[in-house]
């Protein structure tokens, strides 16, 4: 056990931590359980809950003090029978964290975006949804119609032909998996090297996303039977390893040498 | 008594963010319009396994990113 997260400060925090996080995804847990959703909990999620514990293990000292604190806010979040709640006090400790130990904050950075992610995903991009996907299929059919002349776009339906439409929701947006791409990204970067990352790799790792997302919307609006092939199980199947893969191409970055 | 008021309603609001945010949000995939192909996901609100759901849901995802994480700590002990 490090010297700076010795129990029971150290151990008290860890746990409760990763019980807020729990309770954070028990909403899709219980959806899961009363089988009105697929398993739909990814595991970035406990990938970037175990690089923010190992990341807070290598920092200079924190004061048992600062870990109680901390604990007494997530034990509070791990009472609150609220997804939202939890997230929102994990929020709060994270962002307290990170300002006190400025600049050793790669942890509660990490944290941060995990919430961010999650608020982003349940809430923000849900309301937000009319316009961005309103934008979002302009975007699409402008680039689509280079194929399909006769393509017009209304709010966020493609009318490819007379025969053929695609209406694009949360689930097939680019946006709705960027967070969770950026965050599992970092976290698998920092598992490889300590260095700051650079903008210009997520960039990158952003505009393939994208890219990957345009390509199977792409796939789709050809024709019917296209459509099934790529909105069925297994190219489904394909599409997620090959974000997971996004994911993981973290680990080939070599670190910089100073 | 004034501010712990204002702080229940506040939280009450915060915490209804998700449920009006399902009210508002479009639909959850995309949706073959037209003659249509029949996904349950277009015709009902149960999800389909058919729309992208978060990264790494799917079992050959997961495995992936699980196998990356082991061999990123494996090579690091190295």
């Amino acid at each position: 056990m490090s010297q700076h997260l010795r129990p029971p400060a150290g151990v008290i925090y860890i746990a409760l931590l990763t019980l807020t996080v729990c309770n954070g995804l028990l909403a899709d847990l219980f959806l899961f359980i009363t089988q009105r959703s697929n398993w739909n909990i990814s595991p970035v999620v406990p990938l970037v809950l175990y690089v923010a514990i190992r990341l807070e293990y290598m920092v200079s000292a924190r004061s048992p003090r600062h870990y109680r604190l901390i604990s007494i806010g997530l034990f509070i979040a791990t009472l609150i029978p609220s997804s939202l709640a939890a997230w929102l006090a994990l929020f709060c400790c994270a962002s307290y964290s990170a300002i006190v130990y400025w600049p050793n904050n790669r942890s509660p950075l990490l944290l941060i975006g995990l919430v961010g992610s999650y608020i982003w995903k349940a809430s923000a991009f849900k309301l937000a949804s009319p316009t961005l996907l309103e934008l979002e299929s302009r975007a699409l059919g402008s680039l689509l119609s280079l194929y399909h002349p006769q393509l017009m776009v209304d709010h966020n339906i493609l009318y490819i032909n007379q025969q053929h439409a695609l209406a694009l929701g949360l689930g097939c947006s680019a946006l709705s998996n960027l967070s969770f791409l950026i965050i599992g990204w970092l976290a698998m970067y920092f598992l490889n090297c300590q260095h700051a990352a650079r903008l210009s790799q997520l960039t990158v790792v952003t505009l393939l996303m994208v890219s990957l997302n345009t390509l199977r919307i792409a796939i789709m609006s050809i024709d019917k039977y296209w459509y099934t092939l790529a909105h069925g199980g297994l190219s489904s199947s394909i599409y997620d390893a090959m974000l997971s893969l996004l994911v993981c191409s973290a680990i080939f970055i070599k670190p910089r040498h100073r | 008594m004034k501010k712990t008021l204002v702080s229940i309603i506040f939280i009450h609001a915060l915490l209804s963010i998700p449920a009006l945010a399902d009210k508002k949000s479009l639909p959850d995939a995309v949706c073959g319009k037209g003659l249509h192909i029949g996904n349950p996901h277009c015709s009902s609100s149960i999800i389909s396994p058919a729309p992208a759901g978060m990264i790494g849901s799917a079992p050959f995802g997961a495995s992936i990113i699980l196998s990356s994480a082991l061999y990123s700590l494996w090579r690091k002990r190295k």
